[in-house]
């Protein structure tokens, strides 16, 4: 790669955070650590100020009059549209609105957990995003936020939502109840108009302002993926214990380091599955709440006078989504059967018996115990079919029957409505600000970069995220992540630790995934003091202690602390609300998980 | 008609195209059209659907010239509902074998939106994330 090229990526990445490219702390064990990446040349910034606080004042509601009143929707010409009434910002029950806004004012259900929803999801979902800041962009759609606000006659939302990007090709879009909205950068570039981008953020916008977050129904989706979320950190965490034996023992057998190789295969797979836990393991809105947030955007774009000429490519783009998706069922089938072959094969061979047995002795995991592994590798050989079958289903309705249902909504609640002409002004405007070249060329280095490291090839995926900026503090969180997950792999913990370090320390959007990566690594090559800094670290920042629970359990595990891992087991077992903990906690425990099954300690053959 | 490939195009990259004018412009750029050369040639997809009963049709100014009951209308989906012209707000369909402007806001219409665009790690990720993509707009990518 020429180095201009390289500087022109490490200036794209930088973009966001200002100048300036101190790099993070070095850990202090021998490293053939990372030079930090070159300066970039001075980007001027944009400041984004903080959205002010906006106290609630009683129980705001519509006056008489000032809404249109609704009126009843063509029942052949909605079809399976939810609503019958139109407009809904008309129909809406002003107490309601009001008791859903003070719940997510005050961090979501109450009773649900411990640590309120909001919380939850942002440590479950927004952590594991690789999200950026476009302050310009942001900017310039936030203004468009503010003319929503003032369309909306009912509890405000306690602050102006922040916009975050994320570096994706997807077409999506992303409400989090802390009030913030997520865009891909997917999205912006497909877009060709203005209505698309502001119909897109008028939807998200809705969620947030109907309390969707503190809705029973959002939670379940969540619930449904605890077994295939464990069963993908069980393969993750067997897989990297097995990878860090490895390393240290240096003289392998040809079974062992086929196991090793095997590990890798897993441990990478695993990686890619922990990507798309984002998701699965994040709130799922049902139908009716899908078809609410688009009634709403209309409301509130007629509302605030904006324009709706061409919302109709937003539905059209994905269903042409939803259509390729459905031909291509047959090929995700075989992805997942491909990939299940692969986990299968690969924790066959971890698990063979007289491998474990030689790798536990000979290596570094003696702590883990044979037994550990044993039962993961027979847990994940039984139920491994369902971390794949686990993945994907349709809930929604089709894309092109929310465009007919709005199109009868608008007819019935519309009739009159004028709203101005696309002029594409506020698209065009957005892309052609150099921040939105940069954020491309950002987004597409970084999905090349990680291709790399799935592709196995860490040298390379190490070259192109340096030429990001990983290992420096400014460059965005996700980069440094990678940067350490690969520089790991390659078997140079020191230098994935100060990747790690970079993007702990930095100026990103903080990743929760890089705190319990980080904390594994450093248990697996025995450092538990320095895997007990990273934990403490991310309960002191994500303020969820127990979403450490289950890595604080290996590290006690690690350290020989037996009985302290037992009572950490037990205070995990008495986490309500939030099935995947419990899970994880067991995948990390087995032994106390199996204890429980078989109270009178009668050892269990391999296999139960 | 001739050369219809050759001026294909999309109704939002056409309004991306023109001029960046504000909201309170846009009732302007509906006169200007009418001294401006005529629109494209367009032979894209067809109306998806008519949200006024009756439908006001609109002349090259912008000004409401008629309107037209649902049932005097082509049937959507139909070749009679074929947009054969597009302007900035507008789309151009013959009725009664003359061109007839519709509000972009009284109809739904889409252009020949693009593919989204994807590369290799992006699809297998978004068929990874199916299920999550669906919570809300998106479902990742199209290929």
């Amino acid at each position: 790669m020429k180095t201009g090229t390289i500087l022109a990526m490490a200036g794209a990445a930088m973009f966001m955070f200002g100048t300036g490219a101190d790099a993070a702390p070095k850990k202090k064990r021998s490293a053939t650590a990372a030079p930090a990446a070159p300066a970039p040349a001075p980007q001027p910034a944009v400041f984004v100020p903080e959205p002010p606080f906006v106290p609630l004042n009683g129980c705001p509601a519509p006056g008489a009059g000032t809404l249109p009143a609704a009126q009843k929707l063509d029942k052949k010409a909605k079809g399976k549209f939810s609503l019958t009434k139109a407009p809904l910002i008309a129909t809406l029950p002003a107490a309601e609105v009001c008791a859903n806004n003070q719940r997510m004012r005050s961090g979501g259900v109450a009773g649900e957990a411990s640590l309120g929803l909001s919380a939850q999801v942002m440590n479950t979902r927004s952590a594991r995003l690789d999200l950026f800041a476009m302050p310009a962009t942001e900017l310039e759609l936030r203004a468009v936020l503010d003319r929503f606000a003032k369309a909306w006659p009912y509890a405000p939302l306690e602050r102006t939502p922040k916009i975050l990007f994320r570096a994706s090709d997807a077409y999506e879009a992303q409400a989090l109840p802390d009030n913030t909205i997520v865009v891909s950068l997917g999205l912006l570039e497909a877009a060709e108009s203005d209505s698309e981008v502001l119909f897109v953020l008028a939807h998200e916008y809705a969620h947030l302002l109907l309390g969707h977050f503190t809705k029973a129904e959002a939670i379940s989706g969540a619930k449904k993926s605890a077994t295939a979320i464990s069963q993908v950190y069980q393969v993750g965490s067997f897989a990297n214990s097995l990878r860090g034996s490895g390393s240290v023992s240096g003289a392998l057998s040809n079974a062992q380091s086929g196991a090793a190789r095997s590990g890798r295969d897993a441990a990478r797979l695993s990686e890619a599955l922990t990507f798309a836990v984002d998701d699965i393991v994040a709130p799922s809105w049902n139908r009716d709440q899908e078809d609410q947030a688009d009634a709403l955007a209309i409301d509130l774009l007629i509302g605030s006078n904006m324009t709706i000429d061409t919302y109709a490519n937003v539905f059209a783009r994905l269903q042409k989504a939803f259509e390729a998706e459905k031909a291509s069922r047959d090929k995700r089938e075989a992805l997942a059967n491909t990939l299940q072959d692969s986990l299968t094969s690969s924790v066959k061979s971890m698990a063979n018996a007289g491998t474990v047995t030689s790798l536990a002795t000979g290596g570094s995991i003696s702590a883990l115990g044979t037994n550990l592994l044993k039962g993961t590798g027979s847990s994940l050989l039984n139920n491994i079919g369902s971390v794949t079958k686990a993945v994907g289903g349709d809930t929604h309705l089709p894309p092109e029957e929310r465009r007919k249902g709005l199109a009868a909504y608008y007819q019935a609640g519309y009739p009159t409505a004028d709203p101005p002409i696309d002029t594409g002004a506020m698209i065009g405007r957005i892309k052609a600000n150099p921040e939105f070249n940069r954020a491309t060329m950002l987004k597409a280095n970084y999905i090349r970069a990680r291709q790399s490291y799935f592709d196995g090839n860490y040298g390379g995926a190490d070259q192109q995220l340096r030429a990001l900026g990983a290992g420096t503090r400014q460059t965005p969180t996700f980069v440094n992540y990678v940067a350490g997950l690969s520089a790991r792999d390659a078997g140079n913990t020191a230098m994935a630790a100060s990747y790690f370090d970079a993007g702990r320390s930095g100026s990103g959007v903080q990743n929760l995934q890089l705190y319990e990566s980080y904390a594994e690594m450093e248990i697996n090559t025995r450092d538990t003091a320095a895997a007990e800094a990273v934990i403490g670290d991310g309960v002191a920042k994500f303020k969820d202690p127990d979403h450490f629970k289950s890595i604080e359990i290996k590290r006690e595990l690690a350290s020989g602390d037996a009985a302290g891992a037992q009572a950490t087991y037990g205070q995990c077992m008495a986490v309500k609300g939030r099935d995947y903990i419990p899970e994880r906690c067991k995948a990390a425990m087995p032994q106390a998980a199996q204890a429980k099954k078989n109270p009178l300690g009668i050892d269990l053959p391999f296999g139960n | 008609m001739a050369r219809v490939g050759t001026y294909l195009l999309c109704i939002g990259a056409l309004a991306t195209g023109l001029a960046m004018a504000g909201p309170g412009e846009a009732k302007r750029s509906k006169s200007d059209t009418a001294s401006a050369p005529a629109a494209a040639p367009y032979a894209g997809p067809v109306i998806k659907a008519y949200k006024r009963d009756p439908l006001p049709i609109f002349d090259d100014a912008g000004d409401v010239v008629r309107e037209v009951t649902r049932g005097a209308l082509p049937p959507i989906g139909t070749e009679g509902a074929r947009v054969v012209r597009a302007k900035p707000g507008f789309v151009g369909i013959m009725l009664d074998g003359e061109l007839a402007w519709l509000r972009m806001s009284m109809v739904d219409y889409v252009g020949d939106v693009k593919a989204i665009k994807c590369n290799a790690t992006t699809i297998e990720y978004a068929k990874l994330e199916e299920e999550g993509l669906d919570q809300s707009l998106g479902l990742g990518c199209a290929k």
